[in-house]
C-alpha cells in the first residue's frame, strides 16, 4: 500500500518534470555556435542592438508595436518620433527620452531586467505601450 | 456641539483631500510582473489535474480523518501579550497621525504603504503562517478593553446580535476595502483620507461592539477579525483558550464549517477579489470595458463586476456541489453541503492571493525601508535609511512565474485534500464518486487563477493610465535622488 503510493508519486513527479523540460523553450545561445571567421567573431562580440521604430501621433502609437518584446540582456534601441514635443518615460528602467516635434530621437539601453515596463508620455500622462523583457 | 463640529471638520478634510487627488492611481503602483507564458500555463494546468488525481488515489481508502491529536500545546505566556498590544495600538496611532500631519504624497507618508502593504498583505501572510494572533493585537479590541477598564462598563451588548445578519457587516466592509484599493481612483492612497477612513472604521466598530456586545461583534461584524480567522485556519498554529497549539497545516480547515451563508460568500470574495484585480489588468478585460463604456461609465462597470464576482463563483460552486450530491446519492440539502465544503476553498484563495501580490510586497514593500527613517515625509533620517532606493532587480520574471505556479498548485493540493477529508466525514457511501465533482471544481478554480496570471496585460486606455502613471511615477520618484528639502544628506 505504502510502496504503491510512493511509486505513484514518483511516477507522477517524473511525468511532470519530463513535461516541464519538454515544454520549456530552449534557450538559444548564439554565441556558443562554432565560429570560423575572425571578423564574424568580432561582430558577435558586440551584438547589434535590436531596433524598434515608433511613431506617435495624438498620444498613440500609430506605427510600430505598442508592446516591445525582447529577451533579457539584449541591447535595445528605440527610435521614436512624435508629432508634438513630449517626454517618453520607460518605467522600471526609469529612462526618459526628450522628443521634439517630428524629429526622430533614440534611446539605447541594455534590457538587463526582466519584466513588463510601461512606456508613458509624461506630459500627456498617457501609457502608450510597454517593454516586455522575457527572462533568458 | 463640539463633536458635531469635529465631524464637519473631518468631512471637509476628507472632501478637500479627495477631490484634487483623484488624479492618483489605484492604491498600488506597478510591479513589473510579466504574464506567465502559455507553455507554463498549460503545464501547470495539467499539473493541477494530475496532482488532484494523485491525492484522490492516495487518500481514497483512508477512513474519515480523526481530528489528529495536536502536535504540541502550550499555555500562552501572558507576559508577551501586553507589549504586543501596546505596539499594535502605537502603530495604529502612528498610522492615523502620520496621515494627518505627514506629507500627503502616498509614497512619502508611512501610513499608505504601511496599511496597504505591510498590514493588508504582510500581516495577512504572517497570519496564514503563524496562526490567527489578530485577537491579541487587534487595536480596536484593545481600545475597547481600555475603555471598559476606564469607564467600568462592560461591552456585553445592549441588544443581542441578530442572527440573520450573519457575516454581512464584515462582507460589506470587505467590498468597501477592495473597492477602495482597486477602484476608488486613488482615494485610499491619500494619507489623510486613509486616516479618516481608519478612524471612522474604528469608531463604528466601537459603537457596534458596544451595541451588540464585543464577543458577537468581533465574531461576525468586524471585517479583519473574520478575515484573519479564516486565514488562520490554514496555519499550523492555533490559539485557543489561552493555549497555543501546533497542528498540521490546513488541518484547521477540516474541522468546522461555515455557520452562515454569508461566510461562504465572504470566502468566495476572498478568491474573487484577487481574481478581479488580476483580470482587470488583462487585454481581454480592457476590451470588454471599452466596448461597454459606450453605455456605462467604466468605473461603474468595474464596481458592478466586482460586486458580482463572488456570485459568479457561487453559481459555479453550487453547480458542482449539486453534482456531488447527486453522485453521492446524499439526501442532504445543497445549501447545507455548500456550507460544509466552504472552508476547502480557503487554501485556493490564500495561495492565489500570495501568488498575485507577493511581487508587490517584495518590491513596493521596500518603501518601508526609507519610510522608517522618514515616516512623515518631512526630510528626517532617523535610522539613516531615508535615501534607500527601490531595487526592482531582486526578483527576476522567471522566479516570479515559478513561485506563482508553485504557490497556486500548493493551494490547490491543500484544497483538494481538505475537500476530500470533508467528503469522507459527510457521505457514508459513494465517497469515491462524490469526489469527482469537487475535484472538478477545484481544478476549475485553479485553472482560472492560472489563466488570469497568464493573460497578456492591456496597454491601458488613455484615460485610466494617466491616473495609474501618476502614482507609479511618484513611486519611482523614490528611486531618484532625494528631493531638495533634504539638505545636508550625503549618499
Amino acid at each position: 500500500m505504502k510502496t504503491r503510493n510512493i511509486i505513484i508519486i514518483v511516477l507522477a513527479a517524473a511525468i511532470l518534470a519530463g513535461a516541464f523540460l519538454w515544454l520549456k523553450p530552449k534557450t538559444e545561445n548564439q554565441s556558443k555556435e562554432p565560429e570560423t571567421n575572425l571578423s564574424e567573431q568580432k561582430e558577435q562580440a558586440t551584438p547589434k542592438p535590436q531596433e524598434f521604430q515608433i511613431t506617435i501621433k495624438e498620444n498613440k502609437i500609430v506605427s510600430g508595436n505598442s508592446v516591445i518584446r525582447v529577451k533579457r540582456d539584449q541591447e535595445v534601441k528605440l527610435k521614436v518620433t512624435s508629432d508634438v514635443a513630449e517626454e517618453l518615460h520607460l518605467h522600471g528602467y526609469d529612462k526618459t527620452l526628450d522628443l521634439e516635434p517630428n524629429v526622430q530621437s533614440e534611446l539605447k539601453f541594455m534590457a538587463d531586467i526582466s519584466g513588463r515596463f510601461p512606456l508613458e508620455l509624461h506630459n500627456a500622462e498617457v501609457e502608450i505601450g510597454a517593454l516586455e523583457v522575457a527572462p533568458e | 456641539m463640539r463633536l458635531n463640529s469635529f465631524f464637519k471638520a473631518s468631512a471637509l478634510v476628507f472632501l478637500a483631500a479627495a477631490i484634487p487627488q483623484t488624479v492618483l492611481a489605484h492604491a498600488f503602483g506597478q510591479t513589473y510582473t510579466l504574464p506567465v507564458p502559455l507553455w507554463l500555463f498549460l503545464w501547470s494546468a495539467a499539473a493541477a489535474v494530475i496532482v488532484s488525481f494523485l491525492i484522490f488515489g492516495i487518500f481514497v481508502n483512508k477512513k474519515a480523518a480523526q481530528s489528529k491529536p495536536l502536535l504540541t500545546s502550550r499555555v500562552i505566556n501572558s507576559g508577551w501579550l501586553a507589549p504586543a498590544r501596546i505596539i499594535s495600538v502605537a502603530l495604529f496611532i502612528l498610522t492615523i497621525t502620520a496621515g494627518y500631519i505627514g506629507s500627503q504624497e502616498p509614497y512619502l507618508n508611512f501610513n499608505v504603504p504601511f496599511f496597504w502593504l505591510i498590514f493588508m498583505l504582510g500581516l495577512t501572510y504572517s497570519i496564514a503562517i503563524f496562526g490567527d494572533f489578530w485577537p491579541f493585537i487587534n487595536p480596536i479590541k484593545n481600545i475597547i478593553e481600555w475603555i471598559e477598564g476606564l469607564t467600568k462598563t462592560k461591552f456585553t451588548g445592549v441588544e443581542s446580535y441578530p442572527g440573520k445578519l450573519g457575516y454581512y457587516p464584515a462582507l460589506l466592509f470587505f467590498f468597501f476595502i477592495i473597492w477602495l484599493e482597486l477602484l476608488s481612483d486613488g482615494i485610499g492612497i491619500v494619507p489623510r483620507n486613509l486616516s479618516f477612513i481608519l478612524i471612522t472604521y474604528v469608531n463604528l466598530n466601537i459603537l457596534f461592539a458596544y451595541w451588540y456586545g464585543k464577543e458577537a461583534w468581533f465574531k461576525y461584524g468586524e471585517f479583519f477579525s473574520v478575515f484573519f480567522r479564516m486565514l488562520g485556519k490554514v496555519a499550523p498554529v492555533e490559539f485557543s483558550n489561552r493555549r497555543i497549539n501546533l497542528r498540521w497545516p490546513f488541518s484547521g480547515l477540516i474541522k468546522g464549517k461555515a455557520d452562515h451563508f454569508s461566510l461562504l460568500l465572504f470566502i468566495l470574495f476572498m478568491l474573487s477579489s484577487t481574481g478581479f484585480d488580476g483580470f482587470r489588468e488583462t487585454a481581454i478585460w480592457g476590451e470588454f470595458v471599452t466596448n461597454l463604456s459606450k453605455w456605462l461609465n467604466p468605473q461603474l462597470i468595474n464596481a458592478i463586476c466586482l460586486i458580482l464576482s463572488p456570485f459568479i463563483l457561487l453559481a459555479i460552486y453550487l453547480v458542482f456541489i449539486w453534482l456531488m450530491k447527486l453522485m453521492a446519492g446524499s439526501n442532504k440539502k445543497v445549501g447545507d453541503l455548500a456550507l460544509v465544503f466552504s472552508f476547502s476553498l480557503i487554501p485556493i484563495a490564500v495561495f492565489y492571493n500570495v501568488a498575485h501580490y507577493f511581487p508587490m510586497l517584495l518590491i513596493q514593500g521596500q518603501t518601508m525601508i526609507s519610510l522608517v527613517s522618514d515616516p512623515l515625509g518631512l526630510g528626517w533620517n532617523l535610522f539613516g535609511t531615508a535615501d534607500y532606493q527601490l531595487d526592482i532587480r531582486i526578483i527576476d520574471a522567471a522566479t516570479v512565474w515559478y513561485s506563482q505556479i508553485a504557490l497556486i498548485i500548493i493551494g490547490h493540493i491543500a484544497a483538494v485534500y481538505v475537500a476530500h477529508m470533508e467528503a469522507l466525514q459527510v457521505f457514508s457511501k459513494n465517497t469515491l464518486l462524490s469526489q469527482l465533482p469537487i475535484l472538478g471544481l477545484m481544478v476549475f478554480y485553479t485553472v482560472i487563477s492560472l489563466w488570469i496570471i497568464a493573460q497578456p496585460i492591456a496597454v491601458e486606455a488613455a484615460k485610466e493610465s494617466s491616473k495609474n502613471a501618476e502614482f507609479s511615477q511618484n513611486l519611482e520618484g523614490l528611486r531618484q535622488p532625494p528631493p531638495p528639502e533634504r539638505p545636508g544628506v550625503q549618499p
